[in-house]
This record gives structure tokens, sequence and C-alpha cells, in this order.
């Protein structure tokens, strides 16, 4: 991800009411910087999770300054106790105490465990756990947001030449999650993408549910998939314009959606996030913008918990991180004002 | 307890995971005729893990076919 005006802007944001966000894969040495850098901007509090003297050695080892960080044993019983009690009386909690014991034994399942009972507003990994891992462990610990079927991801284009209804940004999900959304999943994606693009910029969405007919231009089970999860999408937030079936042309063009689109819509040809029908559009998608149109997206992000959880890159260098980080941070700030 | 009270009890909690009649499920019973996705498979793995202390993870339940091999490999831990 480059850094750009948008990126400069959620910093400031993120700088100005930091939250606290736990690292669950800080023994590692990309991440031990990235935290390093994260903590010297003031980005975030940064709260170490797994081996206490270990995660200290190695920030030692990496240059961190070891004052600016917080660190959460595994091993300290007393702590654990207290986050078993808080946890087990969660109403969203399905464990056990023994089971939830268990869970406290590793990282990313304790710092979730911790975000769930309040303790940290973001959970972070990736650059050693699978995207797999971090969902299921977000699905088991966090839970999905009320009124969501799925998880799923979003980022947001920048398309240099492109001039669409934000200039030349432009949201869009799900390429990275949920292979082949149902109708009630597919709203939620539209339902998560507007919410999560919201935060982050500032936009009054417009999200298009996309497919290859416009308003019935087309049929079959394909397109009556998506004209049911604008139904859904419709009734479970009125308060958000989700509209389709729309070709993306319609989506995006005016032109094009004052030829193709003979009834009132505050979507179409001014959408600012499109939704793809399902993953194989999501990824072919995403791979065609970037290849013929040269854009660089932010994101994917993780969307549709109860709470914020960031799933980096396996590869995520420095830079990439601190980037996710920031994100993560006015999401979660975004989560506590609308709460 | 024996394999057919296993089998039983592992059915009923297959039931409920899945919102589904536990008196249809049997040992045959595919994860595809259920129909579920992973909230589902969550639902179950953790009443195995609170009811019969045994952790089966998700990613193990996403390779087996049947009811049949989740009660296999529950009563696999339970006589260790």
């Amino acid at each position: 991800m480059e850094d750009t005006s948008l990126l400069d802007a959620l910093r400031e944001r993120a700088k100005a009411d930091p939250q606290r966000v736990a690292f669950a894969e800080a023994d590692d040495d990309t991440m031990m910087d990235a935290v390093g850098a994260v903590a010297a901007e003031g980005v975030a509090t940064c709260v170490l999770v797994g081996h206490a003297d270990e995660l200290r050695a190695k920030a030692r080892e990496r240059g961190v300054d070891e004052s600016l960080l917080e660190f959460v044993d595994l091993d300290d019983e007393a702590a654990n106790d207290d986050l078993v009690a808080r946890f087990s009386a969660l109403p969203t909690c399905i464990y056990s105490e023994k089971a939830i014991r268990r869970r406290l034994k590793k990282p990313l399942e304790h710092s979730l465990i911790m975000e769930a009972v309040g303790d940290v507003d973001v959970t972070f990994a990736g650059i050693s756990s699978s995207t797999g891992d971090v969902i299921l462990g977000a699905q088991m610990l966090i839970g999905l947001a009320d009124g969501i079927d799925t998880p799923s991801s979003v980022g947001i284009f920048e398309i240099p030449g492109w001039e669409g209804s934000e200039g030349n940004m432009l949201g869009f999900g799900d390429s990275a999650v949920c292979q082949d959304p149902t109708p009630e999943q597919l709203a939620s994606i539209a339902i998560s993408a507007c919410d999560t693009v919201a935060a982050l910029t500032g936009w009054e969405p417009r999200c298009a549910l996309l497919s290859f007919s416009t308003c019935g231009s087309g049929d079959g089970p394909l397109v009556e998939k998506v004209v049911k999860a604008r139904e859904i999408a419709n009734e479970r937030r009125p308060d958000l314009a989700i509209d389709g079936e729309f070709q993306l042309d319609s989506a995006v063009s005016e032109r094009t959606a004052s030829r193709k689109v003979k009834r009132e819509s505050a979507v179409a040809g001014r959408a600012n996030i499109v939704i793809w029908p399902d993953l194989n559009v999501g990824n072919i998608g995403v791979k065609l913008v970037q290849q013929f149109a040269h854009a660089d997206a932010y994101g994917p992000m993780l969307q549709g918990f109860r709470k914020i959880v960031c799933d980096c890159s396996r590869g995520a260098g420095v830079s990439e991180i601190e980037g996710n980080v920031v994100m993560s941070c006015v999401r979660a700030q975004a989560l506590k004002a609308g709460e | 307890m024996t394999k057919e009270e296993l089998t039983q009890k592992i059915a009923e909690y297959t039931g409920v995971a899945y919102k589904t009649d536990a008196s249809a499920i049997t040992a045959d019973t595919t994860f595809d005729d259920l129909d579920g996705g992973s909230m589902n498979m969550i639902a179950l793995t953790s009443t195995i893990e609170n009811e019969l202390d045994v952790e089966v993870t998700i990613h193990e339940i996403m390779k087996m076919k049947t009811v049949g091999e989740l009660v296999d490999r529950v009563e696999q831990e339970l006589d260790e």
C-alpha cells in the first residue's frame, strides 16, 4: 500500500484517540519492528500478548523502547482467572471455563478473549497465523456483528485517471473471504462494507450489488441471488443506500445509468462501493483493476465481526503493518462512537 | 460410554448446532447433508469440548465426511 493522503489523514485520526491493539505475534522480528514504529508514532497503545520474558527480550533485540509497550503474559494466573470470569459472563461466550483456559494459552486466542471483554480494541495478527485461523478465532471468540451472516473483506481502490463519485477512489468487497455467498451472506457483505468504508472515509455509502444484469436486463439464478440480496440488505438496514442488481458501468457511470436504470436509485451511476457477486468475480475484478488501471488498493480488511480484527498478509513489511494498524484503529474509534 | 451412546450424544449436539432434527442424524449422515457453515461447526465443536472435554478443531471437522468419523475421533480421545 502506498502512503497517500487518505492514510495520512487516517494516521492523524488514529493518533488523536489512540486505541489499544493486542499484537499476538510480536515474537516475529518484522511484527516487533512494526510495533516499535506504531508505538513511537503514538498511533496506538501496543499490548504484546505471549510469553512476556521472551517478548521483552525480543523488544530489546530489535531496539524497541519497552517503556512504550504493555506486556500480557500467557502464564499470569491471576490475570487469567479474571479474564475467565469476565469472558464466561458474556452472553456471547459459548465455552466452559476449562475450554476458555485452554484458549488462553495461545496468543491469538488470548488476544481475542481480551478484546471480547474490552481490554483491547483491536486484535492484530496474520504474519504467522493463517487467514483461516484468524477468521475462525474471531468467529469463535468475538462473534459476528448483529445482522451479519458471514465474515468478509473490503478494500478501497485508488485508480489513477479514473473519476468517480469520490474522485479516483472506490470501495469494493468481498475479494478474499466468502467464496460463493448466499443472498443473506451477500447482503451481509454489502452492509459490512458500507459500515467499514464509512468509518474510514466519512463517505455516505452508496453501495451497488454487481451482476451481469441491470434491473432485469438478464435473468436466471445468478441475477435472482443478487436481487434477493438487495431485498435482504434493504430490510436489515433501511438506513443504508444499497441497490442493484447493476452491471459495473451502470453502478459507477452516470451516463450509463441514465440509459439503463429507469427507476429511482440513490446508487445507480454514483456508487462509491461495489459488491462482487462471488469470489471468482472479486478476485479477478481486483486483479483487472490493478493490472490494467495500475490501481493501488487499501486492504483487504476483515469485517463482519462484533469488534475489529485485523489479518495482515504473511509477507507484510513494517509500513504495510503500520498502515493496517492505523486503519484498524480508526475503525475501532468509529465502532465505539456508534455504540 | 458405549459407542452407541456416544453416537447418540454427538447426534444430539449436531442437531442443536445445525438446527435440525437430531433423530434423523446417524453415523452415516454427511456434513454436506447438514448444509451448514463455519458457525455451525463452531457450535458443534464447542459443545463437544464443553460436554466431553474433547477438543476437535474446525480444521479437523472440515476434513471429515460423516458424523461417524467425528464419533470415531471423539471416541479415540476418550479412550486415551
